[in-house]
């Protein structure tokens, strides 16, 4: 009778502990759909307010692709996507140095942005729909077009087609994979996928022999094959472009202050790039310039008045954004150019060759 | 007792004395028939190939530049570079006060009549050796990569600063445990104070200084949080025991790198603008209670083994309860789990490895990130960084076990 008592005890107990838990799944649940809203009207426009709080900004970064996102030896991140977490910085904050990185990992990155531990992601992430729509990210202006590709050991594969029945060294758990399998299975061609756990480890394999060819992407491999000791030109690139992979930053979805505010930042490279100015003559252009477009552009003050969009930023934000990092052309140049990638899409639309970059008017 | 004296005959009984030379010894054990002759040399062979292979590749065929290049972030992370002087402080200090323990520590021992003669100077030396071996080959290692004679100085006179603290400490009369307790509180605190006060926030910690940080912290802080689960496990309330229970099965039912994941997001499950941690501190905090769990059933198992008659001896004396567990129960149990308690903490000192993926950049992550710098790209230099960070884990790990011997010879487990 007791033992009975004690049974129905312990049953009680754990029904009253499963209400507990599915009350707090429950939570969890409407939480997860309405918590990025609500979450975001508490601080809608508050990235902004919190940044300069902080006095610092929270950027995620990679940490270690070449070129983009690298620590040197004396431990400063520095790289293409770097550079734009510093204009950030310099725009909001005025310093350049003003920045925290937080390294992180692909499938973590969005995550750790819906948290509100960064304030931006310039993370080589690739601009998709899903990115922008489920994982609640806002993708600012595009930064950098890269695309995908294949390398091969000069001479034995000369088109796609040679490698049909080969070994190509990939990074797992990325797009790369799923656009060559798709890339190969539209031309009716087989390979074996060795999956690497990064993009380091795929290229030893690819370098050591491990398998015929390496796809990633074009702006990696290119860096690789301009810098391959043994022999320069001892690698092709096949000119198959498998994907397209347009990067820039990503802010969180309903903060539409803050969004704007990285895409301009973003333009303000681009416009500084169009004018011709750049980290050198900035501040010649400032004192010196005639040019109506400069002027407004640099926020000089013309006829008593300063132009100012209101954008939630200092009226001079191009300015410190030139002074700390230059203009497009420079950025690229001082990270990925030295690889020996030449600008294509990444050129102005204005330029000749045409690329894409495109900057709205600053009026 | 009277049994097993030695009688004066017993001499004549002790087994014949055998000169065991090198060879005869290999000649017994490795080639003493056809088939243990064939292992031996199946091993042999596979077994000085790797040896020679690894050796090459550790004095021969390795670039070391990455890692000489990037023996400061391998260190520090990226602790800013005007602000070292604070490391090197915070090492001078604990050198000198470790030193200052340790020469204290030695005077206790020595007061205390059951503690075997103090052995000679010679024994003293070797015994040092003994110990200090892998720490010495970890210095060696990094001394050679920065060539720099001011880090040779500053080493140098690290090693002398902890020589003195011990002499200093053998002499200054009056030690007790208390005292060195007391003393090394006021070290740890001093260190963080040097490290922390007016200086860079802790996110821009890395490499080493953030591996060490990390597992002694939690380390400290998992030791009493795990004693008093264990206690609250075997205690008669049910509302203790239920609790502590609950917290021990659930932390020890889920991953580690699921807490520490969890631990990124806790800001979506506080109210906002409230009590917001760094992410140091959250992973330091995860480790802890991670470990606590943990700590808490290993000496569960201490408890369990202290007979019963103990207790009720204790009981009988007149002990209340707090003083039963502080001066019978804690110290024969903490004398019965000291391997697997250190066979934990070296388990999660590894496991701060895992903090790289809430974005922390601890010794692995940094030596990984070499790679990827444009002096060092696409070189094939993956091997070094990871021998790099494998030569420091091992140093630490393996000094740690050999110190929890040493414990264990002195506490005499496995004796009784």
């Amino acid at each position: 009778m007791r033992k009975r008592q004690r049974v129905k005890r312990i049953g009680a107990l754990f029904l009253l502990f499963s209400l507990v838990f599915t009350a707090c799944s429950d939570d969890d649940d409407q939480s997860n759909g309405a918590q990025p809203q609500n979450g975001n009207q508490d601080q809608a426009d508050s990235t902004l307010k919190e940044v300069k709080r902080k006095g610092k900004l929270t950027c995620g970064t990679e940490g270690s692709v070449p070129g983009f996102s690298t620590v040197n030896s004396d431990g400063d991140h520095e790289g293409f996507d770097v550079d734009f977490c510093k204009a950030i910085a310099a725009a909001v904050l005025g310093d350049p140095e003003k920045v925290e990185y937080r390294e992180l990992t692909a499938s973590n990155r969005f995550t750790l942005l819906q948290a509100s531990e960064v304030d931006v992601l310039i993370r080589n992430t690739t601009w998709t729909a899903k990115r922008d729509g489920a994982e609640s990210g806002n993708f600012a202006a595009t930064t950098f077009y890269d695309s995908q590709g294949i390398m091969v050991h000069t001479g034995e594969f000369k088109t796609v087609e040679d490698l049909d029945n080969s070994s190509i060294c990939l990074i797992s758990g990325t797009t790369t994979e799923a656009n060559i399998a798709a890339y190969f299975a539209a031309k009716n061609l087989k390979f074996d996928p060795r999956s690497y756990e990064n993009s380091d480890s795929a290229q030893e394999a690819f370098q050591s022999g491990s398998c015929d060819a390496w796809s990633a992407d074009r702006s990696r491999l290119v860096g690789v094959q301009k810098n391959w000791l043994p022999e320069p030109g001892a690698l092709t690139i096949l000119d198959d472009v498998l994907s397209k992979e347009p990067l820039g930053p990503v802010t969180r979805d309903g903060d539409t202050q803050w969004s704007d505010i990285v895409n301009w930042v973003v333009f303000a490279t681009i416009n500084a790039e169009e004018l011709g100015i750049t980290q050198e003559n900035v501040d010649d252009m400032i004192a010196g310039s005639k040019d109506s477009e400069v002027q407004r552009f640099l926020g000089v003050e013309v006829d008593g008045t300063i132009f100012n969009p209101k954008l939630g930023l200092p009226t001079d934000f191009n300015a410190q954004v030139i002074r700390a990092v230059g203009n497009y052309s420079e950025i690229y140049k001082r990270n990925i150019g030295h690889s020996g990638l030449e600008r294509g899409l990444n050129n102005l639309w204005t330029a000749e060759p045409r690329g894409l970059l495109y900057s709205p008017p600053y009026i | 007792m009277a049994a097993i004296q030695p009688s004066p005959s017993s001499n004549d009984l002790q087994p014949p004395y055998t000169r065991t030379t090198p060879l005869s010894w290999v000649l017994q054990n490795l080639f003493n028939n056809w088939y243990n002759t064939v292992f031996t040399l199946f091993f042999g062979v596979i077994l000085s190939y790797a040896a020679y292979r690894g050796l090459r590749f550790f004095f021969v065929t390795a670039r070391w530049e990455i890692v000489e290049t990037n023996l400061t972030n391998l260190m520090v992370g990226q602790f800013p570079r005007n602000e070292l002087e604070r490391v090197w402080a915070a090492l001078f200090l604990l050198g000198g006060s470790g030193g200052f323990i340790a020469g204290q520590a030695k005077q206790l021992s020595t007061q205390d009549p059951t503690s075997p003669p103090p052995s000679p100077g010679r024994e003293q030396i070797l015994d040092f050796v003994r110990r200090a071996w892998p720490f010495t080959i970890l210095v060696l290692f990094l001394l050679r990569l920065s060539r720099s004679t001011t880090i040779m100085l500053l080493i140098l006179a690290l090693v002398a600063l902890t020589g003195a603290g011990r002499l200093i400490g053998a002499r200054i009369p009056g030690a007790s445990p208390k005292r060195i307790t007391i003393f090394a509180l006021a070290t740890a605190c001093a260190t963080l104070l040097l490290l922390l006060f007016n200086g860079p926030p802790s996110q821009e910690w890395g490499g080493l200084l953030l591996t060490v940080f990390l597992s002694t912290v939690s380390i400290l802080a998992s030791f009493p949080l795990g004693i008093l689960l264990a206690l609250g496990r075997r205690s008669s309330l049910p509302a203790i025991r239920f609790v502590c229970v609950g917290y021990i099965e659930v932390i020890r039912g889920v991953p580690l790198i699921t807490l520490l994941l969890l631990s990124t997001i806790l800001k979506l499950f506080l109210p906002p603008n409230s009590f917001d941690p760094n992410d140091i501190t959250r992973a330091a905090v995860v480790l802890a209670l991670f470990t606590a769990a943990y700590v808490a059933e290993i000496m569960r198992g201490g408890f369990q083994a202290i007979p019963q008659g103990q207790i009720e001896a204790a009981q009988a004396l007149g002990l209340v309860p707090i003083q039963t567990i502080r001066l019978i129960g804690l110290p024969q149990a903490i004398r019965k789990v000291v391997p697997a308690l250190v066979g934990q903490f070296i388990s999660l000192l590894k496991d701060t490895s895992l903090v790289s993926i809430i974005g922390l950049s601890d010794i692995l992550k940094v030596s990984r990130s070499f790679t990827s710098q444009d002096d060092f790209v696409g070189k094939g230099l993956t091997a070094e960084t990871l021998a790099a960070a494998c030569l420091v884990y091992w140093a630490l790990c393996f000094t740690m076990s050999k110190e929890s011997k040493r414990l264990e010879e002195r506490l005499g487990v496995g004796e009784r």
